[in-house]
């Protein structure tokens, strides 16, 4: 059979627009209750259907899944119970969709209802949802450096808040879907919308029992990913199985409603922070106590329940610290990584109750800030190295653009700093291979074919790196071709996730580039009768230095090459040198490098509503060298936004038991009209580990606006704003239930 | 979706002639596809009625406007005959794209929504059924059925005295637009093809509307509370809607003091809250509605 052509009449096709010969559609049964044991499944009324083909319960499946080897504790389709509405519980093949969507309505499925959690503050002690958690913590992690006692007994002033964060989710307009092809060959072609094809190569072969060398994964056009498809989901499993089975193609798209089933979004958390501060406004100590609402399932959460300690103290200068970390499992979707993992919810309660300690202590918020910034090369208690920071100008930055607004009465203008990874230094399966590869090839008409393991999803990943390439080469970007998204074809990428692209794909294209220009120089030096060194590579020409009128053609010179070598190219790989901290949990934390942000929100309050609006977000963010100026500042408005809605009408959440909501047209997602003036300040401060500088930009600006948002808010009315979202009701007090009390506390 | 019949009307009898056989309007389709989508409704036949000529006309009669009930939103919105503050409200409802679909008959005569209710077919099957669909329980906590009718334009026309010609086999007759939003929620006068809305053309400065909404685009309103002053009488007319079952007429003198604002909110709205926000908050946003809606129509 030959290949068919998927790019037409798409140049450009997402997974819905894929079809094959003989392509057939799967549909997925899922649960209806949030925690049950299963009693039977019936597919014989699906299988009666016209037009439905197969059918599968879990039982099809031996092993369960999970990306994190320690934690796996999924099935691809419930085993013996189920633990959230929505979860999936069968799927049923038809000749069309509609077949299969008929099928899957006929399923019978016999529950036992067993007592559900519902609230994160209740799940510690009640019914376990796995055997291997009979208290319901996925771990109890407690960490402290430094001197945490001495620190809160030497303190001058010890400030204490309990703040609570709600559930988000991704929203990414493209939803998830995968289309799965068993070939004659005996080997499986997936094409889904991922994030991370590399992690899907290989768990999917784990799950099939199939040699990884069997397994090729590919990404076609990804409408956007937050987060939300870096883990390998049932749908891609079940899509693969039943292909196998069949020997046809099976296609699976998700609806929204199931979407927001699959969630994986921000976890929501109720964290106690303690600050201890002293006489001179120094932070002796920070001590917290974290509770993450983890969903059903553990997936990515044991690197939430770290991350959400570990990058508590930096930006900051901190004497010691400690964090109680308990990511909670309870009857709902499984929560997840989203923009800014696991720092988001801690970042908002440090910048809450530095604020709140602020006006108690009468300090200026920046300036204390200023004060408090580690400094490049420092480190932080727990060992995060800093190689380069613009903290302190980003700082500057934002205070400049606002010192001379003017506020009446209900407004205020807030402020809020942070620090994020550019990817992390240990990879999700352990192991010392490179994180990222690149391959480069020179053609002998003066092109450029980079190709990458890379998944583009919509941030533009290809095209920066690119830019990489060809500044690398001294040619400009149109010469150089990138292809990715094709596990066969392509080398191995770790995924579209931590903010690591740029950063490690950027550092391997670095030097596959940078090993072919020698090449291509040294080709052309022999002609030249000259030493390689002595020439530089200029848009299509390769000069003498000295001599700028001696030289030949780009063209000639990769034409040099070819005929020493066969064929010009190179490749590169990038493995990050950075040390895991020599304690359980220290290898998740360090970074190569570390980006900055700061805001300041300029907002308004009705006090008689409790309705706000946000005028302005100033969003001065340190990613090392800006490699594209347009794509940082389109990342920093599309943080500024996606942090605006967690601040104020984004919210997930359980309504009798079952996600809510799950539909575009009730999560709150800001439209163009609720959007402030947003001012993207682009600060750079090159960053020694990173690709010609480059650190990150698309999670980092996120973590700042939440809280500068919230600190214009307190300092607007005059109250403690502890708790995210900011709905009218819940600033006036109303509508309280099901939230815990939360609160803050100063001296 | 399943929708098994869809009949184009070519002229009003034919469209009133489906109707007895039990066939259902579709003007815009804005508030009923997604219904049908989730299921809500189900194996309905209905008869398209938005490409009647009959129905789509806009003119000034003396001192009132006549819109024909399937002129849609946007092209109200931008007619010249058609006064400010109208204008303005038509803008203020759902989305750009939503507007050149949806109807003012369609936006009046809108079902009630709430939050257990328009939700998609998986999700209602798993919270279970409710009075609407099939069941015996409202999980919003009422004695029977309180969706709540959100409708913008239903509650500043039920405030600036509108009235509607009703089109059924027998004849047509024009009414007040109050008879479609009974006050106790019960069912309301219906049957018929709505044909026409007559607006009275007040000034600019004697209508206001203040409203509560999440955001500045897609949802709808939680809260609306609209107020006329009629020239030459010392009347206040305002209406509430969005909070409960229908948009309905409050009285309130012309001058009184914050409590019996306060009362008046906490009488017009039901404990029963479908949307959003609970009924305490929804009781005090009213009453801020209300005052500043008073406020600025008093001269
Ligand atoms: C995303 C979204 C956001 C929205 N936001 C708002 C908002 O902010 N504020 C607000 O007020 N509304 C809002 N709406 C509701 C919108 O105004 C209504 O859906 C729309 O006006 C209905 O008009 P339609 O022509 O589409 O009606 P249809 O969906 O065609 O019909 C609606 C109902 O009216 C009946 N009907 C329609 N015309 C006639 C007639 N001439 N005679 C008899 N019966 C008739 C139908 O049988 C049906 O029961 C929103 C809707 C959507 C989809």
């Amino acid at each position: 059979m030959s290949t068919p052509d998927l790019r037409w009449p798409w140049v450009d096709p997402y997974v819905a627009d894929l079809a094959v010969p003989g392509m057939v559609y799967a549909a997925l049964v899922r649960s209806s209750l949030p925690h049950a044991v299963i009693r039977a499944i019936d597919l014989a009324p699906a299988l009666a259907t016209p037009g439905v083909i197969a059918a599968l319960d879990g039982e099809a499946f031996a092993v369960r899944g999970g990306v994190i080897h320690s934690s796996r504790d999924e099935p691809v389709l419930a085993r013996g119970k189920v633990r959230y509405v929505g979860e999936p519980l069968a799927v049923v093949v038809g000749v069309s969709p509609e077949a299969a969507a008929a099928g899957a309505n006929t399923v019978k499925i016999a529950l036992d209802s067993l007592p559900p959690v519902l609230t994160m503050t209740s799940a510690e002690g009640a019914t376990p949802l796995h055997e291997n958690h009979p208290d319901n913590v996925l771990r109890d992690i407690v960490l402290e450096f430094g001197p945490v006692e001495e620190s809160f007994s030497r303190a001058h002033t010890v400030f204490t808040g309990t703040y609570g964060y709600g559930a988000s989710t991704h929203a990414a307009l493209e939803p998830h879907g995968a289309l799965a092809w068993w070939r004659p060959e005996r080997r499986l072609w997936l094409w889904s919308s991922t994030q991370c094809p590399h992690l899907v190569h290989h768990e999917l072969a784990r799950l099939l029992a199939l040699d990884p060398a069997a397994v090729r994964v590919m990404t076609p056009r990804v409408g956007g990913g937050f987060g939300g498809k870096s883990e390998v989901y049932a749908h891609e499993a079940v899509a693969a199985k039943l292909s196998m089975m069949l020997h046809r193609p099976v296609r699976i798209v998700l609806s929204r409603e199931e979407v927001f089933y699959t969630h994986r979004g921000r976890h929501e958390a109720l964290i106690t922070l303690r600050m201890a501060v002293d006489s001179r406004h120094a932070i002796l100590g920070l001590d917290a106590d974290i509770l993450l609402n983890g969903g059903a399932y553990a997936g990515m959460g044991l690197v939430t329940s770290y991350y959400a300690g570990q990058f508590m103290a930096v930006p900051y200068r901190v004497e010691s610290l400690r964090f109680r970390s308990r990511r909670v499992f309870t009857n709902g979707p499984p929560a997840g990584p989203k923009r800014g993992h696991g720092s988001v919810q801690i970042r908002f309660a440090v910048e809450r109750l530095m604020d709140h300690a602020a006006l108690h202590l009468d300090l200026d918020p920046v300036a204390w800030r200023m004060a408090l910034a580690l400094e490049q090369g420092e480190a932080t208690v727990n060992g995060l190295k800093i190689g380069s920071t613009g903290f302190v100008r980003c700082l500057q930055e934002v205070a400049r653009h606002t010192e001379d607004i003017p506020c009446r009465a209900g407004e205020a203008v807030g402020f809020a700093g942070s620090a994020y990874i550019c990817g992390a230094a240990f990879p999700i399966m352990p192991n010392r291979l490179p994180h990222s590869q690149a391959l480069i090839r020179a053609d002998r008409c003066g092109l450029f074919s980079l190709t990458v393991g890379v998944a583009d999803i919509g941030q533009g990943a290809l095209e920066t790196l690119r830019v990489l390439a060809a500044e690398t080469l001294g040619q400009p970007p149109s010469s150089v071709i990138v292809s990715a998204g094709d596990t066969d074809a392509c080398p191995v990428d770790l995924g579209s996730y931590s903010s690591r692209v740029t950063l490690m794909a950027g550092n391997a294209v670095i030097a596959a580039a940078g090993s072919l220009r020698r090449t291509v120089l040294e080709a052309a030096a022999r002609r030249l009768g000259t030493r390689a060194e002595d020439l530089d590579l200029l848009p299509g020409r390769v000069v003498v230095r000295d001599e700028p009128g001696r030289g030949m053609s780009l063209t000639r010179a990769i034409a040099r090459a070819e005929e020493r070598l066969g064929v010009v190219m190179a490749g590169g790989g990038y493995t990050p040198r950075v040390e895991a901290g020599s304690y359980p949990g220290g290898a998740l934390g360090p970074s190569p490098a570390f980006s900055f942000s700061a805001a300041a929100a300029r907002v308004s309050v009705d006090r008689e509503l409790g309705t706000l609006v946000v005028h302005d977000i100033w969003l001065a963010h340190d990613c090392g060298r800006a490699v594209d100026l347009g794509r940082v500042r389109g990342q920093l408005h599309g943080c500024a936004i996606m942090a605006l809605g967690e601040a104020l009408t984004e919210k997930s959440g359980l309504t009798r038991g079952i996600m809510d909501p799950v539909g575009f047209t009730e999560y709150g997602i800001p439209t163009a009209a609720d959007l402030p003036r947003i001012h993207a300040v682009i600060v750079e401060e090159p960053d020694p580990a990173g690709p010609h500088g480059a650190k990150e930009a698309g999670e980092g600006p996120l973590l700042p606006v939440v809280p500068a948002i919230a600190n214009a808010v307190a300092r607007a009315i005059g109250a403690h704003i502890c708790r995210i979202p900011l709905t009218p009701d819940l600033l006036l007090g109303h509508g309280a239930a099901g939230y815990p009390t939360v609160e803050e506390a100063g001296g | 979706m399943t929708i098994h019949t869809v009949h184009i009307a070519r002229s009003l009898p034919d469209a009133l002639a489906r109707l007895d056989e039990g066939f259902v309007p579709l003007a815009g389709g804005t508030d009923l596809l997604p219904r049908v989508k989730h299921g809500v409704l189900a194996d309905a036949a209905f008869v398209a009625i938005g490409r009647l000529v009959e129905l789509r006309e806009i003119h000034r009669d003396g001192d009132s406007l006549r819109v024909g009930s399937a002129v849609t939103l946007g092209r109200l919105s931008r007619s010249s005959v058609c006064p400010q503050w109208l204008r303005r409200e038509c803008m203020e409802v759902a989305t750009p794209r939503v507007r050149e679909l949806a109807t003012l008959g369609g936006a009046l005569l809108q079902e009630g929504r709430c939050r257990f209710l328009n939700r998609p077919l998986h999700w209602r099957r798993s919270s279970g059924p409710c009075f609407r669909t099939g069941g015996t329980r409202c999980h919003a906590g009422g004695e029977r059925c309180w969706a709540q009718q959100r409708s913008l334009l239903g509650t500043v026309l039920l405030a600036a005295g509108a009235s509607i010609n009703l089109i059924t086999p027998a004849g047509a007759e024009t009414i007040a637009l109050r008879a479609l939003y009974p006050d106790d929620a019960g069912p309301c006068r219906r049957g018929g093809i709505l044909s026409e809305i007559l607006i009275p053309c007040l000034d600019d400065d004697a209508v206001a509307v203040e409203t509560l909404r999440r955001r500045g685009s897609i949802d709808f309103h939680d809260l609306v509370v609209a107020g006329t002053r009629h020239e030459g009488t010392r009347d206040l007319s305002i209406a509430i809607g969005a909070a409960l079952p229908y948009p309905r007429r409050v009285p309130l003198p012309w001058e009184c003091s914050d409590d019996v604002v306060a009362q008046s909110a906490e009488a017009a709205i039901p404990a029963v809250q479908t949307g959003r926000f609970e009924a305490s908050y929804v009781r005090h946003a009213t009453a801020v509605l209300m005052r500043r809606v008073t406020a600025r129509l008093l001269p």
